[in-house]
């Protein structure tokens, strides 16, 4: 119960240094819209996305079709609702699988340091370095570009950031006090690493991992675009793909899915970037530069 | 002579890189579902003939360790497989437009990095000014912004609209100009591109001198300089920046692995013949040798720009130098 209240003054803590920045918080009500337009997209799309010639091909935006149609005759607003769901889903579950496993190699290699240390930042220097975005489209044009394969392509080659971050923060937490009293009290070292030291290096990982949603909503549409989506379900990347064939007859196509991923991920950064800011004591004193 | 000292190091670093990517190439060649032949030769018609041949140069038939060694036997020999598609070895065709990948990739990255570092130093002049915010929030436009909207947006406003400049390909197909004509022709048909590609690095680049130059702007010896009555532009340029470009080197050579990518997308869209474009054809085609020697020559691109970044790093920072 104590707990809890505690919780619960420290977000409203959090929440009034947040509001600070007006942007901030437009850029959040923003991404919520998103998710609640995501989440009802049945009841938001006027036709069925994926059905074909509900609409003239290539009509130009009108009331019926706010967004216009596409080559097959199909309502963009509708797929842009639907596809909503498949960017957000994908680009929220990769960047959940890439903080997992950034976390767990980060605090094993900053906690125990050694071999383990120097082997796994080995490894995450070898990942680092390979062009991401080539090899998880060679994957996803290897294994089939579903949903799921995407979600594990963009997970397993983006955690070496998140591995960093935390590892860096475990370097320095591991030699605190609190840490050296629980080892001389017999604690486990997985119970330090994991409730120790991890809860107190949050505040950094949050940023990266904020920041990660955004690159991995990014990557996913890319690779739509490239003909590399989930082909079932429509995403913001797999609408545009369409317009690299008709650029030029029908603009629609391809800025109206592109200006959402563009606002999505603009959102997601700033959230990122301002929580970067607001949760970190020393950037806060010497007061953030951007404000609108 | 410790600079070459410190390159031979990072030479050997370089050795475990390789090895990996070689690697993982093979492994996802075995990995990959369906026998390995069908996936040598994608979905065209191979006759039977054929692909008992290529069951017996690649060994096939052989455990896992012998086949890994003759893999790696054939790629010393420079063989990448033979892209069926094309009709011609892998090498060949990538290497044939390589030249065209790396001169979209240098010339959007020296753009980019040039106007970032400007921005970035102008930016830091005067702290949370008029100037500041605007370059700051066409930062955070620059990226957030997917590289086919980039690309898409600067076609229809220069090509389409304005016609100021050609849409796509690399040289005018009709004109047969040479030497000067040539030159220019080609650099018209390059701004577009190498623009657009060098978009999301230019926004990264101008964060990165703006924070770094900010950090050097208060340290002692910038208050030195300001107390022998030096201008301001000469503080910016000469003292601060020089010191502020040391992370903003590094981090240029990191970068180019995420950005690599993006030539993928602007070749496709600006039909650039690079090797980006080569891949998207491979995808459609499932011309997978060819897809995965694409993905081998532009990672061997990747680390060997790397290199050179850091062999640039050595001689900017004496500290490293002299280590």
């Amino acid at each position: 119960m104590k707990r809890a209240s505690k919780f619960f003054s420290d977000l409203s803590g959090f929440w009034r240094q947040y509001k600070r920045n007006r942007f901030a918080v437009l850029c959040l009500a923003f991404v919520i819209l998103l998710a609640s337009i995501a989440l009802l997209a049945p009841w938001v799309a006027p036709y069925p996305p994926m059905r074909i010639g509900v609409a003239e091909v290539f009509a130009p935006p009108t009331a019926q079709h706010l967004m216009g149609s596409d080559n097959l005759g199909r309502d963009v607003f509708s797929m842009v609702v639907f596809g909503a769901r498949t960017s957000l889903f994908v680009g929220f579950l990769a960047a959940t699988t890439s903080v997992l496993i950034g976390l767990f190699v980060g605090s094993i290699s900053g906690y125990l340091g050694g071999w383990v240390d120097d082997l796994l930042m080995r490894i995450s220097e070898i990942v680092l370095i390979i062009p991401r975005f080539v090899l998880a489209l060679v994957l996803a044009a290897i294994f089939g570009s579903t949903a799921l394969n995407v979600i594990v392509v963009i997970g397993l080659l983006s955690w070496p950031v998140i591995a960093r971050v935390c590892r860096a923060e475990f370097l320095s937490l591991k030699e605190r006090e609190y840490v050296l009293a629980s080892r001389s009290l017999g604690e486990s070292t997985w119970s330090i690493i994991f409730s120790e030291i991890l809860p107190n290096a949050m505040p950094p990982l949050v940023t990266a991992g904020t920041l990660q949603v955004g690159a991995a909503i990014l990557m996913e549409s890319s690779l739509s675009f490239l003909g590399l989506g989930d082909p079932n379900v429509p995403s913001w990347g797999y609408i545009a793909s369409s317009a690299r064939i008709y650029i030029f007859q029908a603009w629609w196509i391809i800025a109206f899915p592109g200006i959402l991923i563009f606002l999505t991920v603009l959102s997601v950064n700033f959230i990122g970037d301002w929580l970067n800011f607001s949760l970190n004591p020393k950037t806060r004193e010497r007061g953030y530069g951007f404000k609108i | 002579m410790p600079a070459a000292h410190y390159i031979i190091k990072r030479l050997i670093q370089i050795f475990p890189v390789v090895i990996g990517m070689i690697t993982l190439i093979f492994i996802l060649i075995h990995l990959a579902p369906g026998d390995p032949i069908t996936y040598f030769t994608g979905e065209s018609n191979v006759d039977p003939q054929m692909i008992a041949m290529l069951r017996e140069r690649f060994g096939l038939n052989r455990p896992l360790i012998e086949q890994y060694s003759i893999y790696l036997t054939r790629l010393l020999q420079g063989d990448l497989g033979y892209s069926f598609v094309h009709g011609a070895p892998v090498v060949q065709i990538v290497l044939e437009t390589m030249p065209n990948t790396l001169l979209l990739i240098v010339s959007g990255y020296a753009f980019a990095t040039l106007v970032g570092i400007f921005l970035g130093a102008e930016s830091a002049r005067k702290p949370y000014s008029k100037t500041d915010k605007i370059v700051i929030f066409i930062s955070l436009i620059a990226y957030s912004i997917p590289g086919f909207l980039t690309g898409f947006v600067l076609i229809y406003v220069f090509s389409y609209l304005l016609g100021w400049l050609p849409m796509t390909g690399m040289v005018t197909v009709t004109g047969s100009s040479t030497g000067i004509g040539y030159v220019i022709d080609l650099l018209r048909h390059l701004a577009l591109p190498a623009i657009a590609f060098g978009a999301y690095h230019l926004a990264f680049v101008t964060r990165l001198t703006r924070g770094s130059v900010l950090e050097a702007l208060s340290q002692d010896y910038i208050t030195t300089a300001r107390s022998k009555g030096l201008s301001k532009n000469a503080i910016i340029y000469k003292h601060a920046l020089r010191n502020a470009l040391l992370p903003v080197t590094t981090v240029v050579g990191l970068d180019i692995s995420y950005n690599v990518g993006g030539a993928i997308i602007i070749e496709t869209l600006f039909s650039w013949p690079g090797v980006g474009r080569l891949m998207f054809n491979g995808i459609t085609d499932r011309d997978y040798p060819l897809l995965l020697g694409s993905f081998f020559f532009l990672a061997i691109a990747v680390v060997l720009i790397q290199l050179f970044v850091d062999i640039l790093y050595t001689y900017l920072d004496p500290r490293i130098r002299y280590k």
